[in-house]
């Protein structure tokens, strides 16, 4: 099982032909995902490690009628305008690699994906992995993709992206495997936050906990832990997060990720690890004691 | 990114939001000027009866520090001006003030728009009690402020902001005025692609005119490229002057946009920190802390970039005086080429040849080469040197370099 992505996902790569789209198109074949297409204006006709590119998407879904999936990989000013299209076609899944998205546009294509009834993952997201499906979407996981991720009991979410593969690797070492991993961003707004996925994680037969990593800034952690305090805490949820020696810093240092900055006292790590404790969610104090928690809940 | 005052007001007047009449004089100008009259021009342009002189720095509450004076007459204008320019303020030098008409007020009102990160809609909120202490009231009586979440497709309706004003308690003439300011600023969010406006206070004057005192504007970096036509030029976000270090590092940025390895925020500790990913980095600075280290820095390189630029940051990072240790630690890249890195990493420290104990935790693409090139060095030039790949989790790196750095801080401190 696992949620999102799964044996039947079929992908089209939005801004397939660009260089980094395309090396990760070729590291999706590689692990056994179905990238069935891609869109980039005016090169209709090419193709990238045999997929075939189109230059609109009713092009391509006229051919592939089975497309499922978006992965979005155009540049920033250009997100908007991609995902909108992906919308229209209501395809029902659309991640979004691309980082340094407005937060206006983020914002409208939040707004714009509830009507459609899609569901948007990103921007800034380093993809989804379904170990169980061998299937991924976008980079999570490199070329070395098999050593860090196999399939198992654990759903990971997390804010950053290279400490999505670094968290899932933690779990790997405890001895448990993923149900579906994947980064949703650090961005102040984006398509998936915590609360949007966590009932998904619950509803699945195959996962059995739910770690996340926080990242300051934005109130999704916060999010989250009035949803469990209201619905119940029904698996258990580990998290990390991450920045505390933000509050110790000059204010207004920006560090690492758009989101990661602390205004106006909103989103501070140390209220975020709070709150969550408070609605029964372990924390861990150092990201690797996420491996002994694990273990502690799942034995 | 955070606007000036003055720069904040361009857009608010662009927008058509009434504001008092002002001038902003620079210390370029200042230092040209001497015993200026121009000063007395522009005293006599705002009114010649009284004029507000307000330092433009970033950090907030500087009224209280003294930022905000006022002067009766060309001289006495002319004194505090000079005192201003060019004096420190909270951290930032006063390069430019701004010379305003006083405004004689009655009333202070608070408007602003920004983000509601959970409901990812924009949100305006609005009271009748503005002022310095608007924190306060908003925790105290949560009431006196409406608030109207909106949709960013449809935008701020001008009946939205009607509703918000009619909620704050305003009525007649001063709630349609209010709402025609509210939707001006709705337009300044959308013209400049703002994450924060806001204008506290907003006053009515003691002749009933409604003018915009203050302006605090922060914009959307992420938006910059499609405003050229903003023309801001580049500012610190720190709230203090950038170190000769920040500056260095700064530079090995600039004209090369292969990767990045220029960011670098100089702290006060022991522990050199030469760290990967914005979150690796982030969570090995959170990690050094609890086991009781103290970085010296912050750093994140990453995105691949070329040794170069790597080998550049390293002697920034492991130069600084007084080091007990060096961690140089990420998590498993999914991108950036960990035996290029290594590379530059490697030249510089054959070149510094630190004596204090370093840690080294990497995984990624081209880990095998890279590690070894690190252990070749710690073999050949007899280096306190740790390597350990992805066997290793990245936060015991952290544990490791504390308690390295604490035996030989005691070493050379006796």
């Amino acid at each position: 099982m696992g949620i999102l992505i799964n044996e039947q996902t079929r992908i089209l790569v939005q801004g397939i032909t660009g260089r980094e789209a395309s090396k990760v198109t070729q590291e999706m074949l590689d692990y056994g995902s179905q990238v069935v297409a891609g869109v980039t204006p005016g090169k209709g006709g090419q193709a990238v490690h045999g997929v075939p590119v189109y230059d609109t998407l009713r092009q391509a879904i006229d051919a592939h009628p089975e497309i499922n999936a978006v992965l979005t990989y155009v540049p920033p000013l250009a997100v908007k305008d991609a995902v909108f299209e992906a919308l229209d076609f209501n395809i029902p899944f659309i991640n979004i690699i691309t980082e340094r998205v407005p937060m206006l546009d983020t914002a409208q294509m939040h707004a714009y994906a509830k009507v459609r009834r899609t569901r948007i993952i990103g921007p800034t997201s380093v993809g989804v992995i379904n170990p169980g499906a061998r299937v991924k979407v976008g980079p999570i996981g490199g070329v070395n993709v098999d050593r860090v991720y196999a399939p198992g009991p654990v759903g990971v979410m997390s804010k950053s992206g290279g400490m999505t593969t670094e968290t899932s690797w933690i779990i790997r070492q405890a001895g448990y495997g993923v149900s579906t991993a994947m980064g949703i961003g650090g961005d102040f707004i984006k398509g998936g936050n915590f609360v949007d996925l966590i009932p998904l994680f619950f509803n699945d037969p195959q996962t059995e906990a739910v770690v996340i990593f926080g990242e300051p800034g934005g109130g999704d952690e916060e999010a989250l832990a009035e949803y469990v305090t209201r619905y119940g805490l029904q698996k258990p949820i580990i998290a990390f997060v991450s920045g505390r020696f933000v509050d110790r810093m000059p204010q207004g240092v920006q560090f690492g990720h758009a989101g990661a900055v602390v205004e106006r006292g909103v989103g501070s790590p140390a209220r975020k690890i709070a709150t969550l404790r408070q609605a029964g969610v372990l924390v861990a104090e150092v990201q690797h004691e996420i491996g002994a928690l694990l273990k502690e809940v799942l034995e | 990114m955070r606007l000036y005052e003055f720069e904040g007001k361009r857009l608010l007047r662009k927008a058509g939001i009434p504001l008092p009449k002002s001038h902003y004089v620079t210390y370029s100008e200042m230092g040209a000027m001497g015993a200026d009259p121009q000063l007395e021009r522009i005293f006599d342009d705002l009114g010649g009866e009284s004029v507000a002189v307000k330092a433009q720095v970033l950090a907030g509450k500087r009224g209280k520090a003294g930022g905000i004076r006022f002067a009766d007459s060309p001289e006495k204008l002319q004194k505090v001006v000079e005192a201003m320019v060019g004096s420190e303020l909270l951290g930032e030098t006063v390069t430019g003030v701004l010379i305003e008409q006083k405004a004689e007020i009655d009333q202070e009102y608070y408007i602003s728009l920004t983000y509601d990160t959970i409901n990812r809609q924009p949100v305006l909120a609005m009271s009748k009690e503005g002022g310095v202490d608007v924190e306060t009231l908003v925790s105290e009586s949560p009431e006196k402020m409406a608030l109207r979440r909106f949709g960013p497709i449809t935008g701020l309706q001008p009946w939205v902001a009607r509703d918000a004003a009619a909620e704050a308690g305003f009525s007649g003439r001063e709630l349609r005025q209010m709402a025609a300011i509210t939707t001006k600023l709705w337009d300044v969010m959308l013209m400049a692609d703002a994450r924060l406006v806001e204008i506290n206070p907003l006053v009515r004057t003691k002749s009933g005119k409604l003018l915009a005192l203050d302006a605090a504007v922060l914009l959307d970096s992420d938006a910059r490229m499609r405003h050229p036509e903003l023309n801001l030029p580049p500012r610190q976000a720190t709230g203090r002057a950038f170190t000769e270090r920040e500056l260095v590092a700064q530079a090995i940025d600039q004209g090369d946009y292969r990767g990045v390895a220029g960011k670098y925020v100089e702290l006060d500790g022991d522990i050199a920190m030469l760290t990967s990913g914005g979150g690796g980095s982030i969570t090995l600075m959170d990690a050094v802390h609890a086991y009781g280290g103290n970085p010296a820095n912050y750093t994140e390189y990453g995105g691949n970039p070329p040794a170069d630029k790597v080998y550049r940051l390293t002697k920034v990072v492991a130069t600084k005086p007084d080091l007990h240790g060096l961690l140089i630690a990420g998590g498993i890249a999914n991108n950036t080429r960990v035996d290029v890195t290594f590379e530059g990493i490697a030249r510089a420290l054959e070149e510094l040849r630190p004596a204090y104990p370093i840690v080294i935790r990497r995984a990624g693409p081209g880990e095998e080469e890279g590690l070894q090139i690190m252990r070749d060095l710690a073999h050949r030039l007899g280096l306190n040197m740790e390597v350990y790949g992805a066997e290793l989790p990245m936060t015991e790196s952290a544990r490791l370099i504390v308690e390295k750095a604490a035996v030989y801080r005691e070493k050379v401190e006796g």
